[in-house]
């Protein structure tokens, strides 16, 4: 026993040198880092008592990571930072990262509102924290102060509609949209005499390209038991009006027993599962990208995935020379669909004073502006809701090539005639039940009858 | 009443009274952390399984009523079309942990109490899978089971050739290939067994020799009947993992396909974090179900192996 | 009738032969995520084509490793200690004397393995922030502590089930009271026992990944797997340097226990001689 004491005490010795060692090294490197939670939490009111006066806010977000490993997080940070800087004589701005993410904070928030409490503001990336904070009431509406700024509403842009509740309010506006279309290999389409995605009229020539593609032996796309199923599932139905309208009902459907949706679920059986053998179908799992590593390594020639991927193409097998964004076709020659989810993004709290709730209101206006929706796209960050970014003239004033690709994968995705949000978004619990089918469809021992009434069982269920 | 039976009835009294005291300060501070961290979630989880608790009542959640009492319970079973499979997946796993990972546990421990060259070794880095995250195990299975690269595949195609399987995203075979994923790693398990076996006195076993026994015999009526305790122990840690099964399921399946890989574990989650509804009243209800079931599956352990009756 | 005490010659081939394959299973696991992790897109078989090391550069110039680190050791080996000794007390209690509601307390015990930690979470969230004790190593240190409970009560009471009850009969003989019986007799005959449960709990707080995300927050009080956090964004996965990570998670737990087995090992045939 004194062994293993004495051995785990010498470890700890050696540990604790070693971390003194870190720290000291590292702690140059952290000046010109922006402060992290401690840092500026501690620091600055030691350092600037006057501040002590003016009102606090403290905003929480999931870019923790470390500049070399996601360089967009570093320069989100340094957009916080601009802004605390800028109003630094007006209200104490502290950004603190969460170290667990954007999921992390979705967690965290759950906890604390089982206790009644909430973040002063925070970025919930996506995770839907909407409803439950509303139910209870602790979170801020954002329509009044939308609604009596036009350029606050424009640069909210599809989220304004998106996050429009049933009772008329918006709790959650975002910097940031999740815009999908999806991205094809060029050289691989033209080795198989395919035509391009973007002179498709209608979804016709999506089944004549994946023959084609077929008919040469490449492997058209490779899916699996979920998130590229789901995808090409919501671009499928945006084909016409009936079945938009489907679509549109989302997780309120009363029943699947419709011809709109049995018409899309044959599609996918027959055209699209059906068409790619079980070797590029995955079990979908959340470690399961296979799929997306496929397409960049030049094995298969469409890639369903938002338009953020426009960074996976950097030095990728399959040459980024050959990557191209698309948008879907309709059934309505020439007419364009995408998808565009803003989710859930900034989320108050209503139990701030005046001064912070304006404070907070003003930050929103800062991130969802022309100026930052630039930064973001420019910088590969992601794509912005801001209806009045000028993507033909940004274009230009990028100069990394996969920064180029995702503003045109933008531009295509804003020119859409249809726009609509992605699966999970619209149908809500459902995407899970319809994606649990894909396998049984795709190994024919599911039809889309089956499918129906086992889908139906579960309206019934809940 | 005479004096000295009085001293001694006062003498039993103040034994007892150390013994009370004794029994006191050894429980307290366990049951304290017990109290403090276990209690109330344990009643949480009762209570709110007659409530309706979902993200329209998130922080008060409503009792359902005397008439409606059983109303979670009755949805679960009736009307929940996969609460049944994932009842039945979660009790295969119970059942094929017991069947596969003890004997196989066990067999590993008595082979490597031979002190054989290598054993040492052997043992240490059979801890190793318990001890990786399981993010690693789940990337490792994937890529096993890839029907594009996987060795799985290959040796399916191998004795059956054309048959391209692909294990995972096939309802039959996923549920195996997520079993495989967790079921053969005993590791920390064997170890218990070791430490048990080497605690063992050897005089019994020089004197099985002496009398002329085997190995095989020495392990089977020797050794076998004193690890009873502890196999009793293994057996519900194994029990344990496979009815609470999660990480496997989230990083390689999601439950699918077609639910032929959805656990209890994962379903508590789906239905109470995992979905904006936040429906944690039926997730406490299976949650309740899981418990239940957890101590049943203890209790005839225990029983199968008396470890209450050591000697 | 067979004499010998070695054992014949199938025999040792077969037993071999299952340690080669307890080792395949074992090893192939770290071993393929080593190799992975020296590689720039990681999968398959075989030796990378480029040995890459970006994922190790970022951890050990970039994170601050050391700090990381120093707090799992701090956080696992503190609440490892509390654990065993306080869930050693209750176990020695349950297995040995009698008396009554024993039934109910070792149930009570035992329950706790099957309660799911999303329900403990919201009650132990809100409690340490109550205390103060969110985002302290403190208030890791006291959930770990409790997590163990289960699994440690049933390693010890079953180990201390198996001594013979002869020892403490005639400690107590001697005039010995039930603690110093407990102290003087028994730890130290279940000094394996009580070693092994702390491996236990040991490798489990090393890896507990869910209650650090929800209780830390702040870099500085961060333990070791939320390394793993780094390299997932919110739209891809390093997994090149996710798997840097899990070599540099787990190498230090096998480097440590092999280095104490050896420990481990004499305290065992220590026990042995003296029961």
């Amino acid at each position: 026993m004194k062994k293993i004491l004495a051995l785990l005490l010498a470890s700890l010795l050696v540990i604790s040198l070693f971390a003194g060692c870190a720290k000291q090294t590292n702690a140059p490197s952290k000046q010109d880092e922006q402060p992290t939670a401690a840092d500026s939490k501690t620091e600055e009111p030691a350092q600037k008592p006057a501040d002590a006066e003016l009102p606090t806010v403290t905003f929480v977000h999931g870019y923790y990571h470390d500049e070399s490993e996601w360089p967009a997080a570093a320069q989100m940070r340094q957009i916080y930072q601009d802004f605390a800087e800028l109003h630094k004589d007006e209200f104490n701005f502290v950004a603190i990262a969460d170290e667990s993410g954007a999921e992390g904070i979705y967690d965290t928030a759950l906890n604390d509102i089982s206790g009644g409490n909430f973040y002063d503001i925070a970025d919930f990336g996506g995770w839907n924290i909407v409803p439950v904070a509303s139910a209870a009431g602790l979170i801020l509406d954002l329509k009044p102060y939308l609604d009596e700024d036009a350029a606050f509403k424009a640069g909210a842009g599809v989220c304004y509609d998106q996050n429009l509740t049933a009772d008329g309010k918006i709790y959650s506006v975002r910097e940031q949209i999740e815009a999908v279309g999806f991205w094809y290999n060029e050289a691989l389409f033209a080795q198989a005499g395919a035509k391009e995605p973007a002179a498709w009229d209608t979804w016709a020539d999506f089944e004549d390209a994946v023959s084609a593609l077929v008919d040469a032996g490449i492997t058209p796309f490779g899916l699996n038991a979920g998130w590229p199923t789901n995808i090409l599932t919501a671009g499928r139905f945006q084909a016409d009006a009936a079945t938009r309208a489907f679509y549109s009902r989302g997780a309120d459907v009363d029943s699947f027993d419709d011809p709109a949706f049995r018409e899309v679920m044959g599609f996918m059986q027959e055209n699209v599962l059906q068409k790619i053998d079980s070797a590029n179908f995955g079990p979908g799992g959340d470690d399961d990208e296979q799929y997306r590593n496929d397409f960049f390594d030049g094995k298969t020639a469409m890639l369903f995935n938002g338009v953020w991927d426009a960074g996976g193409s950097v030095d990728c097998a399959a040459g980024a020379e050959n990557i191209k964004p698309a948008n879907f076709p309709t059934n309505e020659p020439g007419k364009r669909a995408s998808l565009m989810s803003g989710g859930t993004g900034f989320v108050v709290s209503n139990s701030l004073t005046e001064a912070q709730t304006a404070a907070c209101i003003e930050f929103i206006k800062y991130m969802t502006s022309e100026e930052i929706a630039n930064k973001i796209i420019a910088y590969g960050i992601g794509m912005a809701p801001n209806t009045n970014v000028d993507y033909a003239t940004l274009i230009d004033t990028v100069d990394a090539p996969e920064a180029k690709l995702l503003v045109s994968a933008c531009q295509l995705c804003m020119a859409a005639d249809y726009q609509a949000l992605g699966l999970g978004n619209e149908f809500g619990d459902f995407e899970g039940e319809i994606q649990a089918k894909y396998a049984g469809l795709k190994d024919g021992s599911k039809t889309v009858d089956d499918v129906v009434s086992e889908l139906d069982a579960v309206i019934a269920a809940s | 009443m005479k004096a000295g039976t009085a001293e001694k009835t006062a003498a039993r009294m103040l034994g007892k009274h150390r013994k009370q005291g004794f029994i006191l300060a050894f429980l307290t501070p366990c049951t304290i952390l017990f109290l403090i961290v276990y209690a109330y979630p344990l009643i949480t989880i009762f209570v709110t399984s007659f409530c309706s608790w979902n993200y329209e009542n998130f922080t008060a959640p409503e009792f359902l009523g005397w008439e409606h009492l059983f109303d979670n319970y009755i949805k679960l079973f009736r009307y929940d079309a996969n609460f049944k499979m994932v009842l039945m997946n979660s009790l295969k796993w119970v059942a094929l942990t017991l069947l596969i990972q003890v004997p196989f546990t066990i067999l590993v421990a008595l082979t490597l109490s031979k002190k054989m060259r290598g054993w040492k070794f052997t043992r240490n880095m059979f801890l190793i899978p318990n001890i990786i995250s399981t993010a690693a195990i789940g990337l490792i299975f994937l890529n096993l089971y890839s029907p594009a690269r996987g060795v799985v595949t290959e040796i399916c195609n191998y004795i059956w050739p054309g048959s391209d399987v692909s294990v995972l995203s096939n309802s039959k075979y996923a549920f195996w290939g997520v079993t495989f994923t967790f079921v053969l790693f005993g590791g920390s398990n064997c170890l218990l067994l070791l430490t048990q076996i080497f605690s063992i006195d050897s005089g019994i076993y020089e004197a099985a020799r002496i009398a002329g026994a085997s190995d095989w015999q020495i392990d089977w009526h020797i050794t076998l009947p004193l690890l009873r305790p502890m196999i009793g122990t293994i057996s519900v840690m194994a029990a344990n993992y496979g009815l609470l099964l999660y990480n496997e399921i989230a990083l390689i399946t999601s439950g699918g396909p077609d639910n032929a890989t959805y656990s209890l574990s994962y379903y508590i989650y789906k239905t109470s974090l995992g979905s904006t509804k936040l429906n944690f009243a039926r997730g406490n209800t299976a949650g309740v179900i899981q418990f239940i079931l957890g101590i049943v599956i203890v209790c005839l352990i225990n029983r199968i192996f008396r470890s209450d009756t050591s000697d | 009738m067979k004499q010998n005490t070695s054992a014949s010659f199938l025999t040792k081939f077969l037993r071999y032969l299952l340690m080669a394959f307890v080792l395949l299973i074992s090893l192939y696991p770290i071993i393929w995520v080593l190799l992975n992790s020296f590689k720039q897109t990681p999968g398959g078989l075989g030796l990378p084509e480029k040995w890459v090391f970006d994922g190790y550069i970022t951890i050990f110039t970039k994170l601050n490793i050391g700090r990381y680190f120093a707090n799992s050791l701090i956080v696992t080996v503190v609440s490892t200690v509390i654990s065993v000794f306080v869930v050693s007390l209750a176990a020695y209690v349950s297995a040995r004397i009698e008396f009554r509601g024993k039934n109910l307390v070792t149930l009570m015990f035992a329950s706790t393995l099957f309660i799911p930690s999303i329900s403990i979470s919201f009650p132990i969230y809100r409690l340490l922030s109550d205390l103060g004790l969110k985002d302290t190593l403190t208030g890791v240190i006291f959930v770990y502590a409790s997590l163990g409970i289960a699994v440690t009560f049933f390693i010890l009471r079953s180990y201390f089930l198996t001594i013979p009850k002869e020892m403490e009969e005639a400690a107590m003989m001697d005039g010995c009271g039930y603690m110093s019986t407990y102290f003087r007799i028994i730890v130290p005959i279940a000094k394996p026992g009580l070693a092994t449960a702390a491996i236990m709990a040991f490798l489990n707080n090393w890896n507990e990944y869910y209650f650090a995300s929800i209780l830390l927050k702040s870099k500085e009080h961060m333990t070791l797997p939320a390394l793993l956090g780094q390299f997932t964004t919110a739209y891809s996965k390093n997994l090149n340097g996710m798997f840097s990570a899990i070599i540099v998670i787990v190498l230090p737990t096998i480097l440590i226990f092999c280095l104490l087995s050896e420990t481990f090992v004499k305290s065992l045939t220590a026990g042995a001689v003296k029961g």
